[in-house]
């Protein structure tokens, strides 16, 4: 069970129905973590490798999986025993919306159709509210992603990231860019397509100190030096596990921090001193 | 004729060295002219992006690709002189390895002081030091080539699977850097850390001309060099203390670099046909620096295509060359 998943859950009230997860240390949510402690919920291990003898005996009727890498394993012979293999690809969906939609197949799996499909329609509308506030002006350029090793990741421009960014109004100079992955760029072509940037987005660390120490060149970088840098690390394990089931949120994060000079209140999001 | 056939290679690979430079700085994604590279050098404004891109990016790249080029050509051929050994290397007998090991442990250790530059520097060094010293005394005990470079290989799979624990031990963002730092680069480097690196630098082939005699003297084997009155214990020690000094700097900069230590030396013997050092020596910091940039380029001018890891192409390029080295042996 992937982090989003227990978010989905949540939202519906449903930690109850979770009786095993995989990476536990990733855990926000107060009620399954005090399950963990508890040992009413089992910890099955890093996802990679969980431990089928655990899986099988936290009595659980349904596995829901991420299928990163297929199917799940011992698929048959757990169909055999009456468990459910049910694979979520909500990590393939390129629009906000269409990945908090999955919330309606806990809300089938749970027995709360009509809560599921209430609480998704309520999130779209304030999605959709936030996406009208948007005004069409020139804003600052933004640019998100960090350094790894000798190149710069950034979202591609039909990625989830870039909806997001278009979603929120957000001037971001990769947008034009094809593919729904990564964009890779060399070091030099980021530090000359950043030098207006003033805004840097999910950098993936906590501190501008952290930043530094993975790569020192990233403080030769505009926005680095003369702009706002903000990430999803207020709390990384809220961020992952609610993020997809709360677009709405999350939008209206993006939203603040490309309109409001210092915008104090952030669901995930926190500037980076 | 071969008296002017050395100095004319070594005179025309100084002359490709600029070249191979300038090329270097032309197949940067982001293009500057010479006026350009001029201006950031003299008239430096920290707020021009073009002078930032050319002093902390540009120049710090292409010194460094020559000093670890150079570097790693040099130590490579003192590692094969001592061991009279042509497939003895940096990377073979496990100095790097030696090096690996440690920076494996100082960034995995959890201790902020091994996570520092300084840290992974000093452990690079050491690491590079104490393989350096282990391999020397295998070396008194086996006489044989091939046994040798065996214990260098069974000592690099050694230390890789230490590595390999650590890394089931350690955190993600400990696991991450070190995996990073293994696949090489010439990027990390900064324009203040330069200056140190050059002097290092300097100071190794320094040394290593100072040794131009006694490893003129090793290549008739050592019984007979000590027949003639040299020290050996204490060349050895001085020959190893430059190799990893040298192996040691570069991999602590920019990681582990494969091949060059090896493919290099190898490839200056068989262009200059000759056993004097004097010569060596200047042709390998010569063609090291040449092979590395060029590579380098080859990254640079792919990097829209492809992301290449400087330690992944290197031996791309240079494992063909070692198979080629082998198989001219064996024949």
């Amino acid at each position: 069970m992937s982090a989003t998943h227990i978010g989905m859950l949540s939202v519906l009230n449903s930690e109850d129905a979770i009786c095993a997860v995989s990476d536990s240390k990733f855990v926000y949510n107060p009620s399954v973590k005090q399950g963990l402690q508890s040992g009413a919920i089992l910890s099955l291990g890093y996802s990679q490798e969980i431990s089928m003898e655990l899986l099988i005996s936290s009595g659980a009727k349904t596995i829901v999986h991420s299928a990163f890498s297929g199917d799940f394993p011992h698929r048959k012979e757990l169909n055999k025993m009456g468990i459910t293999c049910i694979p979520n690809f909500d990590w393939r969906e390129e629009d906000p919306l269409g990945k908090a939609e999955w919330l309606l197949l806990f809300g089938y799996l749970t027995g709360k159709e009509e809560q599921a499909k209430k609480l998704f329609s309520e999130l779209v509308i304030s999605y959709k509210a936030t996406m009208k506030k948007v005004k069409k002006q020139t804003k600052d350029q933004l640019i998100s992603g960090n350094f790894i090793r000798d190149y710069w990741y950034a979202p591609a421009g039909e990625s989830y990231n870039a909806k997001l960014f278009e979603d929120a109004g957000m001037n971001y100079i990769y947008s034009k860019t094809k593919g729904t992955g990564s964009y890779t760029v060399s070091m030099e072509k980021i530090l000359m397509d950043t030098k207006d940037v003033k805004i840097w987005i999910n950098p993936g660390f906590r501190s501008r100190a952290e930043i530094i120490k993975s790569n020192a060149k990233a403080k030769r970088l505009n926005c680095f030096q003369n702009g706002k840098i903000y990430c999803y690390s207020n709390d990384l394990n809220k961020f992952w596990e609610l993020s997809a089931v709360q677009p709405h949120l999350l939008l209206a994060d993006l939203y603040s921090i490309s309109s409001i000079p210092s915008p104090k209140k952030l669901h995930f999001y926190k500037e980076l001193k | 004729m071969i008296k002017k056939r050395i100095p004319f290679i070594l005179v025309i690979a100084l002359l490709l060295v600029p070249l191979s430079a300038f090329i270097h700085l032309s197949t940067g994604e982001i293009y500057v002219s010479l006026n350009d590279f001029f201006s950031a050098i003299f008239e430096f404004k920290g707020n021009n992006s073009t002078n930032v891109l050319i002093r902390e990016f540009k120049i710090p790249r292409i010194l460094i690709a020559i000093v670890a080029g150079g570097g790693l050509a040099l130590s490579g051929m003192l590692m094969q002189t001592l061991f009279n050994n042509p497939l003895a290397g940096p990377y073979v007998l496990g100095i790097n390895s030696g090096a690996s090991l440690l920076v494996a442990l100082s960034l995995m250790s959890g201790f902020s002081f091994f996570g520092s530059d300084i840290g992974i520097i000093s452990a690079a060094l050491i690491g590079a030091f104490l393989a350096g010293i282990l391999m020397m005394a295998v070396a008194q005990r086996i006489r044989s080539q091939i046994s040798l470079l065996l214990v260098g290989l069974m000592f690099g799979s050694f230390t890789s699977a230490l590595v390999s624990i650590l890394e089931s031990l350690s955190g993600e963002g400990a696991l991450k850097a070190y995996t990073l730092w293994t696949m090489g680069s010439l990027l990390q480097v900064e324009f203040d850390q330069l200056p140190l690196i050059l002097f290092i630098f300097i100071c190794g082939i320094f040394l290593s001309f100072i040794l131009i005699k006694p490893l003129n003297m090793l290549v008739i084997g050592e019984r007979s060099a000590g027949l003639l009155g040299l020290k050996i214990s204490q060349v050895r020690f001085l020959i190893m203390g430059i190799t990893a000094l040298l192996a040691g700097l570069i991999t602590a900069f920019c990681g582990p670099i494969a091949f060059v230590g090896l493919a290099v030396p190898n490839l200056t013997r068989i262009l200059l046909r000759t056993q004097n050092h004097s010569y060596l020596i200047l042709g390998n910091l010569l063609f090291g620096s040449i092979f590395l940039l060029v590579c380098d380029s080859f990254i640079q001018l792919f990097s829209r295509q492809i992301a290449l890891p400087i330690n992944a192409f290197t031996s791309i390029i240079g494992a063909p060359f070692v198979v080629f080295i082998l198989m001219r042996k064996l024949r």
